[in-house]
């Protein structure tokens, strides 16, 4: 009896013991703290000097707050091989030139070492402009029937919901035999006229391009599929090297309601409100930019790694980097813009 | 190319000049019940000609007439020596007796197949025997978990039966039962293997020098055979473990003419849990009425009928089927009056069914057509598949004086996918010299591919208002034609050297598109003296499959596909050599090295996943390459008291998946994700007694590597505007990945324990064995990643970041007790 009770304690701690441990635990990081990198964000384009953003990279085990900027680096730009000056720092990590690229320009950034950091170098030219060869535009409204609960069951009310959409479709010339990569953004602005004053805002479009003769579901395929509506579209001319590039996209002009007001869109369409502005108008605006491959593989990989549905089995993006021995990316594009009055 | 066939043609055209020759043959059997011998030696020493039976137990060998002096022998029995003057064709069948000195459990390879005198290399016959005797996690006897324990093959993540074979993927083994594929040899997330090693006679694995009749995968083949059953009487064992509990009985049903062999496993951790969950549900349902059935389990049933027709002709017919069911059924009731005559009713029922396995039967005529020529024909079927169905139905009501509402929702979901083969293959075996053992043979199986339907139907019915819906969705099936052909000649070029030259022709027909491939394979051996041998082989293969899944564990939802126009079959190059030594008949010792290439393999895409279906798949993977190379050392001791092994692996896999477009990790190469340099295995058996034996293994391995953002950074995020029209750039925060598998884990450890108490009784033995997996209790890494802990600081009224570095680890110790009978 006695041997039973001593393996009964035996059993109870040995099970009790089993059940404390732990499958969970905290473990030293081997190679101890990663040292940091140079951090260099720029895109440089004609229409405007050069411009980049300075910080450091930060340890993913580290407990301080934010990531530390570089103020006073030493950094060189070159054009063509020429140097062409320094940058001078602004505030917030932001360093600026008095020097503006022209296309075909090869752009270089020698960013001195500082301290414990090394330094880095990058490279980027100036791609050469793509234009939108036209833009065409055509307007439906659509119209849903509301229905409303009359305390048994829900019953058309003879009253509807209106949508207003614009069809927009593009064309693009992409030059032959060379690898294009564009970006594309729509924005519509909107122009409040005032006796005394204009007042303007602009949105962006969050479109599902919809490329009629585009096969190209990007390069990271049905990664996009998490995130179709996008305010760019960012594609390369892979299917289509030296045709005509068709895209489509379609965007809501207005919606209103009989319920809310009736007859108008839901700004007061055309009618003056009182108190509102004496007219209005819209403007849609097409901007296509012609990227270089390091911008495109930046920004690709980046919207992937945001979009990535995370799980144990998702292999981790890594974002694309052009910066030696540091991250970032030296980006360059050249813009085309269309602007178009809307109805 | 050229020079290859040539040999071939002058190998195969090969004319027997001697006209002296005669020829013993015959079937070797164990005594006591009749089992056929695989790989049982057949040698004589007048000529020091000699051979094997291959895997029904035939054995052909053809000899100059005159004296002769042939010994039988196999590891764990009595060896049979005959002299006789050879003048004439001769039959004689062979019955083994077990010995008692060299019991069963010491055998692990048979030097005949595998060691100094064999040309193949890169192989390891493992006894089921010892596969029983290796402590495994909840003392589950596993095959896939012992064969592990080898050097050159890698587990992958804790605990689970994936296999990595010197640096290839987990999909590229072909496991063949009764030469029959299985699809997926998982239960339970990959943690067991669908092979009951009741039910399994013999196990060989190749991982190199592939000899021509297989095919289809690129780094491991594992033919593992069922047994055929007792011709004499009616036995069998039973056993019941921590988890599951098994039965197997086998005999005759015309003795020594038709036997049986019946194998069940099931696990009921379904029906332990049962109460438990009926329990916590009377607790959460105190004022409703509600009742859940949920469980899991596996089974497996593992049948074969074996009939002789004569002596010549025998009948094999097998079937193993396995399934595993995840099923939940949840009811619940709620009423409530209220106190205005108001009156609630609401009910709600789910229904939610998994149920995955494969179903691999075959049926086999075994015909000796001559005492030189022995063929085997085989009609076979293999299916795996996958089902889901999800179903919930809620209804509500509400009566009140003044109005009344009745609503009904019913939803049904279903996911379909798998795989089905129908084969139809003839392999021959022609034995026309000594120096001869050919073997040539043709299959043809058409595949169909499921690859994922799913269904969704919705009704939902409000008072007088019904919506349905009924959608399909899915690819349609893909269907494909492959046929082989093979030839392969064991050719013995004089008593020292030794060649075994062959070739694969594989033709894959899949959506009007076809493959070819050529196959060829080389192994030579030189024998310096009767112990210690060197060879070396080459062989490319080829696969025209890829399994669709996620690395790191196996999941039901794994999907095999077959190659397409844009996804290329994969292709491989091995290169080995070795050196054999017997030391002193006790120990064998053996290095291999190895330099394998792989062409046309696949990878995911940065942040892509497998979720189950296979839409879009080409669009998800890249193609790229591979290399790997590597050392393998194995010592192993097979007779006596105290048998196992000593096995050690140095090697390297990596990839590179530079083509245009599909780049990975920008190009650059990186470690595979099983890279492991050093990799570790003891495994020592010791028999004290009759009635008491141990068991122990310890495995130590170079940690896996995995893919860790060490580093945080500034991005650029998108334009925004201020509103009225100007573009202002913001920055963001990212994670910082330097390379593909950049980080590597700590190293894998750890060591099992097992002991056995056998007692006679009066109808059988019956034993105990108490095993103990990770006796020291290591955590072993499964997963790395970094956490935040927020401290609140009352006084300041903040939050402190403090960032930790976190190893998760599945498996602790674990001890489980099973108990056997055997009569």
């Amino acid at each position: 009896m006695q041997i039973n009770k001593i393996y009964y304690k035996i059993f109870t701690i040995a099970m009790a013991v089993l059940l404390m441990v732990s499958c969970e635990k905290e473990i030293e990081f081997k190679g101890g703290e990663v040292k940091p990198m140079m951090v260099v964000n720029g895109l440089v384009t004609p229409d405007s000097t050069i411009k980049i953003h300075l910080s450091k990279s930060k340890f993913f085990l580290s407990n301080k707050e934010g990531i530390e900027l570089i103020p006073n680096a030493d950094i060189d730009i070159y054009i063509n091989g020429e140097v062409k000056g320094k940058m001078q720092y602004k505030e917030f990590g932001i360093y600026t030139s008095s020097v503006q690229p022209n296309i075909n320009d090869i752009v270089k950034l020698v960013i001195a070492k500082m301290g414990n950091i090394e330094g880095v170098q990058a490279e980027v030219v100036v791609p050469k402009q793509s234009v939108i060869l036209s833009v065409d535009t055509a307007s439906q409204t659509t119209q849903d029937e509301i229905y409303e609960f009359n305390g048994e069951d829900y019953v058309p009310s003879g009253k509807y919901d209106y949508t207003k959409a614009l069809t927009v479709t593009l064309t693009i010339a992409d030059p032959p035999v060379v690898e294009n990569f564009y970006r594309l953004n729509a924005r519509i602005r909107s122009l409040l006229h005032f006796p005394d004053t204009t007042i303007v805002w602009e949105e962006y479009e969050y479109f599902y391009p919809e490329g009629s003769d585009n096969p190209n579901k990007g390069p990271l395929g049905f990664i996009e599929d998490f995130n179709m509506a996008k305010k760019h579209y960012t594609f390369t001319d892979e299917f289509y090297d030296g045709k005509k590039i068709i895209l489509k996209f379609e965007t809501t002009m207005y919606s209103w309601s009989d319920d809310i007001y009736p007859g108008n869109d839901e700004d007061g369409g055309g009618n003056s409100q009182p108190g509102g502005p004496d007219s209005r108008s819209r403007q849609l605006i097409v901007n296509l930019q012609s990227i270089s491959k390091e911008m495109y593989l930046y920004f690709k990989t980046k919207e992937s790694a945001e979009n990535v549905f995370e799980t144990f089995f998702t292999e981790p993006v890594q974002i694309y980097s052009n910066i030696e021995n540091g991250t970032g990316v030296l980006g360059a594009y050249t813009s085309h813009e269309i602007i178009i009055d809307l109805p | 190319m050229k020079k290859i066939l040539y040999l071939l043609i002058c190998l195969f055209v090969y004319h027997n000049s001697s006209s002296q020759n005669y020829t013993v043959s015959g079937y070797i059997t164990d005594e006591k019940s009749g089992e056929t011998q695989i790989n049982a030696s057949v040698y004589d020493f007048n000529s020091r000609k000699g051979t094997v039976s291959n895997v029904y137990g035939f054995y052909s060998l053809t000899l100059p007439a005159g004296e002769v002096s042939l010994q039988y022998s196999y590891v764990g029995y009595h060896t049979q020596s005959f002299n006789f003057n050879l003048e004439k064709d001769t039959v004689i069948h062979i019955r083994f007796k077990e010995s008692t000195d060299l019991q069963e459990i010491t055998v692990i390879g048979h030097q005949k197949i595998t060691g100094v005198h064999s040309t193949q290399m890169g192989a390891v016959e493992v006894p089921i025997a010892q596969i029983k005797t290796v402590p495994t996690l909840f003392g589950e006897a596993d095959l896939v978990k012992a064969l592990q324990l080898l050097p050159g093959v890698q587990a992958g993540s804790e605990g689970s039966t994936g296999m990595y074979v010197r640096g290839g993927g987990p999909d590229e083994n072909l496991f063949l039962l009764d030469g029959i594929p299985v699809y997926n040899v998982n239960h339970m997330a990959g943690f067991f293997s669908v092979f009951n090693p009741d039910a399994i006679k013999n196990v060989t694995l190749y991982k190199g020098n592939f000899p021509a009749r297989f095919g289809g995968r690129l780094s491991s083949v594992i033919d593992v055979r069922m047994n055929d059953g007792d011709d004499k009487k009616i036995h069998g064992n039973i056993s019941i473990g921590a988890i599951s509990s098994k039965i197997n009985v086998e005999g005759p049903i015309i003795k020594e003419k038709t036997t049986f062999n019946i194998s069940a496993r099931r696990t009921y951790s379904d029906l332990l849990l049962q109460p438990i969950i009926w329990l916590g549900m009377a607790e959460a349902f105190t004022d409703e009425e509600g009742r859940l059935t949920a469980g899991y389990y596996f089974y497996d049933l593992n049948a074969k009928v074996n009939h002789k027709f004569t002596n010549n002709d025998r009948l094999y017919l097998s079937l193993y089927m396995g399934d595993d069911i995840i099923y939940t059924n949840f009811r619940s009731k709620y009423t409530r009056e209220g106190d205005r005559q108001e009156y609630t009713e609401s009910s709600e029922r789910m229904k939610l069914g998994w149920n995955w396995g494969n179903i691999v039967s075959s049926a086999r005529w075994s015909h000796m057509i001559n005492n030189k020529l022995f063929m085997n024909t085989t009609a076979a079927y293999t299916r795996y598949r996958f089902d889901m169905d999800v179903g919930m139905e809620s209804k509500y009501s509400y009566t009140a004086p003044d109005s009344t509402y009745k609503g009904l929702t019913n939803i049904n979901l279903g996911y379909k996918t798998g795989i089905e083969d129908y084969t139809l293959k003839s392999d021959f075996e022609y034995l026309p010299h000594p120096d001869h053992e050919m073997k040539f043979g043709v299959n043809y199986t058409y595949h169909t591919f499921k690859p994922g339907v799913s269904v969704f139907g919705l009704s939902i019915k409000e008072n007088n208002l019904e919506y349905k819906q009924d959608t399909l969705i899915g690819d349609k099936n893909i269907f494909s034609h492959e046929t082989n052909l093979y030839a392969e000649d064991n050719y013995t070029i004089n008593h020292a050297i030794k060649l075994n030259v062959g070739l694969h022709y594989g033709l894959f027909n899949v959506e009007k598109h076809t493959y070819h491939s050529l196959q060829p394979r080389v192994s030579a051996r030189i024998l310096a003296n009767d112990n210690l041998s060197f060879k070396a082989g080459y062989a490319a293969m080829n696969q025209n499959v890829h399994l669709l899944s996620n690395a790191s564990v196996s999941l039901p939802t794994d999907l095999w596909v077959p190659v397409t126009k844009r996804i290329k079959p994969m292709h491989s190059h091995q290169y080995s050599a070795g050196v054999f030594y017997n030391l002193l008949n006790i120990l064998d010792l053996s290095v291999e090295g190895y330099y394998k290439t792989m062409s046309n393999l696949i990878e995911y895409k940065d942040g892509a996943t497998f979720l189950g279906s296979s839409t879009g798949w080409e669009d998800k993977v890249v193609m790229g390459d591979g290399w790997a190379y590597g050392v393998e050392f194995l010592a192993q001791k097979s007779f006596g008291k105290t048998t196992g092994w000593i096995g050690y692996t140095w090697a390297k896999t990596e990839r590179l998946f530079n083509r245009p477009g599909q780049e990975l990790n920008f190009g650059r190469v990186f470690p595979a994700k099983y890279d492991r340099r050093h990799d570790v295995s003891i495994v020592i058996s010791h028999k004290f007694s009759e009635r008491f034996d141990v068991a122990g293994t310890w495995v130590y391995s170079t940690g896996n590597t995995g893919t860790l953002a060490m580093q945080e950074f500034i991005v650029l995020e998108e334009p925004e505007n201020d509103g009225s029209g100007r573009i202002i750039r913001t920055y963001g925060n990212a994670d910082y990945i330097s390379g593909r598998n950049n980080y590597r884990f700590n190293p894998y450890h750890r060591l099992d324990l097992g002991v056995n108490f056998h007692k006679k009784k009066k109808y059988g033995t019956r034993t105990w064995n108490i095993s103990v997996y990770n006796a020291y209790n290591n955590n072993n890494p499964f997963l790395v990643t970094p956490k935040e802990d927020y401290n609140w600081d009352p006084v300041t009224d903040t939050y402190e970041i403090n960032k930790k570095f976190i190893q998760i680890s599945i498996f602790p110790i674990i001890p489980s007790i099973s108990y056997s009978y055997k009569w």
